[in-house]
């Protein structure tokens, strides 16, 4: 029974040892491939780039625009009452958006909602053509799979994630004034002036690089799981399950470290 | 590719369409092989074109492979482009043309082909035979030194898969084919006919059926 446990330990040091390697290697694989990107293919390129854009961020506006306007509503009430429980509201309510909202929800829910619509779309594409030996046939014709289905998804996703990080703060702050205003009694100045206390510009610069590096990251991670998916079928789910696990971490992991150096 | 495969040595000459009548397995196995997708196992080589494509590094096998016209099975046609784009994307990216000199050759190879009609319709749209002329027809497109086919235009009218065959052969000179049953317009037209089975190769004149 103890041996098992070990053993089965092991073994999963083991895989997660082997996938990082794997990981590892991909990345730069994919640093490597920019370098070599051919010439001719960068008109076909940018239109790949505007295509990954236009399904992650423009298609996703509505739903990722309504769980921001029920995050706002929800968070600034809550947050409101507790300020003015706690003392000043100009004070408190100001550092709690800047903080909670702008800052941390603002991004990780952003990814999380990319995630769950884009990078499984996209892990379970690249599966499926793994499976229907489309990556083999391109392979074979000399086309590196990295240039044509990894860099568009990587830069078109960064951007995405970054645009609607920002749409998806502008909307919670938004309606969490209307929230605040409706439920709390509180005045657009007292709003507006309590936000501007707290907030910087550069937590504007923050936001959409913390959108784009965490936009990358999921589109490389999602990529990767479904290109490295096998030939049956039955490999497409499971390569979509590592590619949200590990898209998941990542972005956990992300707003941990840019936390962590906010406060160091 | 989950089947032993035993010895084999054998030479294809520039300028002939050898054909090797094969299982699946045999047949996935040679094919990777030959497009450097798969490296043989010591102490095998396998030469192709002047090149050893097991032994090139991951640059100069996407080099080599671009001297190759290849369709394998499944035909791999990306599911979510038109037919002309499924020509177009792999010279594009494989540097060999600009998109609008891609277009050209890809309208050419379509009219060469007769799938003009069909050249904005996506692969699932297309009928079985036709879809399999569209992976010979990508194949085409870069205007490759050898063809490297698995088991083409098995759903193909024999009439047909003659001429597209004819139009082939004149385009490509040097081919390697599998077949996995007997086809006869691809008899008819190969240079050079073999079985390949657990006894090795066996020449046409030994009994291919």
């Amino acid at each position: 029974m103890i041996l098992d446990a070990i053993a089965s330990t092991g073994h999963g040091a083991r895989q997660v040892g082997a996938s990082s390697a794997l990981l590892t290697r991909f990345a730069g694989a994919i640093m490597r491939s920019t370098l070599t990107y051919p010439r001719t293919a960068f008109r076909l390129w940018w239109r790949s780039v505007a295509n990954q854009v236009r399904f992650t961020a423009a298609d996703a506006i509505p739903f990722v625009g309504t769980v921001a306007i029920a995050v706002g509503g929800i968070v600034i009430v809550e947050a409101s009452a507790q300020a003015i429980k706690f003392g000043g509201l100009s004070d408190t309510l100001g550092k709690l958006l800047a903080s909670v909202i702008v800052r941390e929800l603002g991004p990780l829910f952003t990814s999380i909602l990319v995630i769950g619509r884009s990078g499984t779309a996209i892990a379970a594409e690249l599966a499926a053509c793994r499976v229907y030996g489309e990556i083999d046939a391109l392979e074979a014709m000399g086309v590196n799979p990295l240039h044509y289905f990894v860099l568009p998804r990587i830069l078109g996703v960064a951007i995405s994630v970054a645009a609607l990080t920002l749409l998806f703060d502008a909307v919670t702050l938004t309606s969490g004034l209307l929230a605040a205003r409706v439920i709390q009694k509180i005045s657009l100045e007292e709003y507006v002036g309590s936000l501007q206390l707290a907030m910087r510009s550069w937590d504007v610069i923050e936001v959409t690089l913390k959108g784009a590096i965490s936009g990358a990251g999921i589109a490389a991670l999602c990529t990767f799981e479904g290109l490295r998916a096998g030939r049956a079928p039955t490999e497409i789910p499971q390569a979509v399950t590592r590619a949200v696990v590990d898209s998941l971490l990542f972005v956990v992991g992300l707003a941990g470290l840019f936390a962590l150096l906010r406060y160091l | 590719m989950g089947e032993w495969i035993e010895p084999v040595s054998f030479d294809v000459l520039e300028g002939e369409w050898f054909v090797i009548r094969t299982t699946p397995a045999r047949s996935g196995t040679l094919l990777r092989l030959c497009c450097g997708l798969d490296e043989p196992a010591p102490p095998g080589t396998m030469e192709v074109l002047g090149e050893t494509p097991g032994l090139l590094g991951r640059d100069a096998v996407f080099n080599f492979r671009r001297r190759l016209g290849v369709a394998l099975q499944p035909d791999g046609l990306v599911s979510n482009l038109p037919l002309i784009r499924n020509l177009v994307v792999p010279l594009v990216y494989s540097g060999q043309r600009t998109p609008a000199e891609a277009s050209a050759r890809a309208e050419a190879v379509l009219e060469m082909l007769e799938l003009t009609a069909w050249a904005q319709a996506r692969p699932s749209e297309l009928p079985p035979d036709l879809r399999q002329v569209a992976a010979i027809a990508r194949a085409l497109a870069p205007e490759p030194k050898a063809l490297v086919l698995e088991d083409p235009l098995n759903a193909v009218r024999s009439r047909m898969a003659a001429g597209v065959l004819d139009r082939c052969k004149a385009a490509v000179p040097s081919a390697i084919i599998t077949v996995f049953r007997r086809f006869e317009p691809l008899y008819d037209i190969a240079d050079h006919l073999v079985l390949w089975d657990a006894r090795g190769f066996v020449s046409a004149g030994e009994g291919v059926a």
